[in-house]
Formats: C-alpha cells, structure tokens, sequence
C-alpha cells in the first residue's frame, strides 16, 4: 500500500517537473504556468518525503537495507 | 513562414574547444581507474584529467560569456529565441535518456540478472557457473569473492544521504523562491535565495564526497565491490556532476542577475536553469529511494 503511494507520488513529481518544462518552452517566460509547476514538484517532493518517514517509523515501509530509522 | 531574418552566428571555436576538453578529460579519467586498479599511482591519467576539467571550465565560461553578450547586444531574433528552446529540449531528452540507461541498468541487474545467477527465473540454469552463489540484493557476497570481493558494509541512509535529500529539497524550495522574486523584480532578494541555493548545493557536493571517503576507506564499498558498488558509484558519481554543473550555471545566473540581466517577463536563461535544478534533484530522490533505501 505505502510503496504504491510512494510509486504515485513519485510519478506525480515527474509529471509535474516535465508540465513545467513544457511551460518553459510553449510560454516564453511571461507567464507563471513554469514557477507553478514546480512549487508543485517541491511539495509533492516534500510530501514524499514524509510518507516515507512516517512509513519507516510506524514499520509500514520495509527497507531493503539493514540499517533502522535512529531513535530520535 | 514569416519574412523576419534568421540571426546565423559567426564560425564559432567553442564546439572544437569544448571536445578536445571533454576527450583529455574521458581518456585521463580512463587512464586514472586503470592506473588505480593496477595500483601503479594516478600519474598521467590524473595530470590529463585535471588539465580537461580546467579547460573545460574555462571553455564553458567563454561560451556562456559569448552567448550572454551576444544577447545583451541584442542580436537574437524571436527565432534564435525559439532555437534556444529546442536546444534545451534535446538537451534534457539526452539527460532523461542518460539516467534512464542507468537506472535501467539497475533494475535489471537486480531484478533480473543477479536472481539469474542465483537460480532463479528464467535463466537460472546460469547458477551452475556459480553452484555456491545465492541471489541477494545489495549483493555483499558476489559469485566470485576472490576475484570481486563484495562491500563490507553499506551507507547508512539516515545519515549522510538523508541530509543531502533534505540539503537538495531545500535548495529546490529556495531557487523557486527567487524564481517568483525575479517574475515580481524584487532583484535584491532573488540574489539573496540564489545565494542560499548555491551554498545548499555546495553543502551537498561535500556531503557526497565524504560519503565516499567513508564509502571506501570503512566500508570496502568501492568501484571493484562487485555490481553494487559500479553501480552505486556510476548513479550517484554522475549525478553528483550534473550537481557539480547545475550549481555553477546557478553561480552564473546570479552574477547575471548582479548585473542587473533578465526582466520579469523575459529569463528564459534563468527559468532553463531553474528548471534545470528542479530536474537534479528529482533525479536525487529516484537515487534515494531506490540506490539507497527500497
């Protein structure tokens, strides 16, 4: 389920970053449709971020690696 | 078809520079791993090496230079203009195809070939050149120990790799803030947030080469530890050059806007590479997830 989650919202961010590129192409820098899509990008990427903090701690998320979250 | 004149620019020596450059600096850097696995000492691979990447630095800030001034004097038609956006297109086209082949690579030799080898799936008749070999993944223990022998340890994720994660989201969050400084001409503070964008991807490129301090004087992870570590070190070494690259197209925006270069409504230089930052660090989070952590 949370691996699923992370796959989406990893899609999400590439969608966004490449509608951005887009934009920088087709507006010629006068419009905001660019610096939109990527705040996009950076909060998706932020989001991420914390799905799979929140995965690792409650042990939803099981990582390949041997290493465990440090204790805070 | 429109009657406006096509700006064709002068024979330039730029191209011819640019691929000695890159040359000296493949053939050194060729020579330096060889020269390190027959442990005869860096010598002329280094020397070549060094010499590319300092004409190459050189090339680049006389190129750009070029183009910038070329621009400033007025010379790019509405064409030129819309040549540069398709230069920038095939540009990230080849990027995209780069880190493709690479995560590729990864993939399959994780999924696919390393199981192989292991005995399973399709191929696995192959674990009968390896009979004592099982499949796992990071692969610390390789078919052939003797001849490869796998990493002792790997890098910690939750240490140096989460800090740049977060040194590199960061710097994406404030290159997008003077991103909008810029589109509302608060120029004094898009300088400002370049400047923190600059030092955050700086932060990182040290960061990373401490990783590979640690990675190989105490872990043994190493170019020679097996398919793990080539291809850890082709992924993040790659990626942590087009860092290198995109942090110093950052520096030369900044002095462009220090110079009081680009309008609210017209930075095409300044958004392909802001883009081109945001584009880095999505590449970093695909590395974090699946080099480092999944």
């Amino acid at each position: 389920m949370i691996k699923s989650l992370i796959v989406f919202i990893f899609i999400a961010i590439i969608i966004s970053l490449f509608a951005g590129l887009y934009f920088l192409l087709k507006d010629q820098s006068r419009s905001h449709r660019t610096v939109q899509s990527l705040v996009l990008r950076v909060s998706l990427a932020i989001f991420l971020l914390l799905i799979i903090l929140l995965g690792v701690y409650s042990g939803d998320l099981q990582l390949r690696t041997a290493f465990p979250i440090p204790d805070s | 078809m429109t009657s406006q004149s096509y700006y064709v620019p002068a024979q330039s020596r730029w191209p011819i520079l640019a691929s000695i450059a890159l040359f000296l600096m493949a053939f050194g850097a060729g020579s330096l791993i060889n020269a390190m696995s027959a442990d005869t000492g860096g010598g002329s691979g280094l020397i070549m090496l060094l010499l590319g990447s300092l004409c190459m630095g050189l090339i680049l800030t006389g190129w750009f230079g070029h183009v910038i001034d070329e621009s400033r004097q007025g010379l790019y038609s509405d064409q030129m203009d819309r040549s540069f956006r398709w230069g920038m297109s095939w540009f990230i086209f080849s990027e995209v195809m780069f880190f493709a082949a690479f995560f590729g690579t990864l993939f399959y030799v994780r999924t696919l070939a390393v199981p192989w080898l292991g005995g399973e799936g399709d191929k696995g008749v192959s674990n009968m050149l390896w009979q004592d070999f099982s499949a796992s993944w990071p692969l610390m223990q390789t078919p052939d120990m003797d001849a490869f022998p796998g990493p002792a340890g790997l890098i910690d994720p939750w240490h140096l790799p989460l800090l740049n994660t977060l040194l590199l989201v960061t710097s994406s969050v404030t290159v997008t803030i003077a991103h909008y400084r810029l589109k509302q001409d608060r120029r004094s503070q898009v300088i400002g947030w370049l400047a923190l964008t600059i030092a955050l991807g700086f932060a990182f490129i040290v960061f990373q080469a401490l990783e590979y301090a640690e990675a190989y004087d105490e872990l043994g992870l190493t170019l020679h530890a097996g398919i793990y570590g080539a291809t850890f070190f082709i992924l993040t070494g790659f990626h942590g050059m087009h860092v290198t690259l995109g942090a110093l197209m950052l520096v030369i925006i900044m002095l462009r806007v220090i110079r009081g270069h680009f309008e609210p409504d017209h930075h095409f230089g300044f958004e392909a590479v802001s883009w081109y930052w945001h584009f880095v660090d999505v590449v970093w989070i695909g590395l974090f997830l699946f080099v480092y952590l999944i």
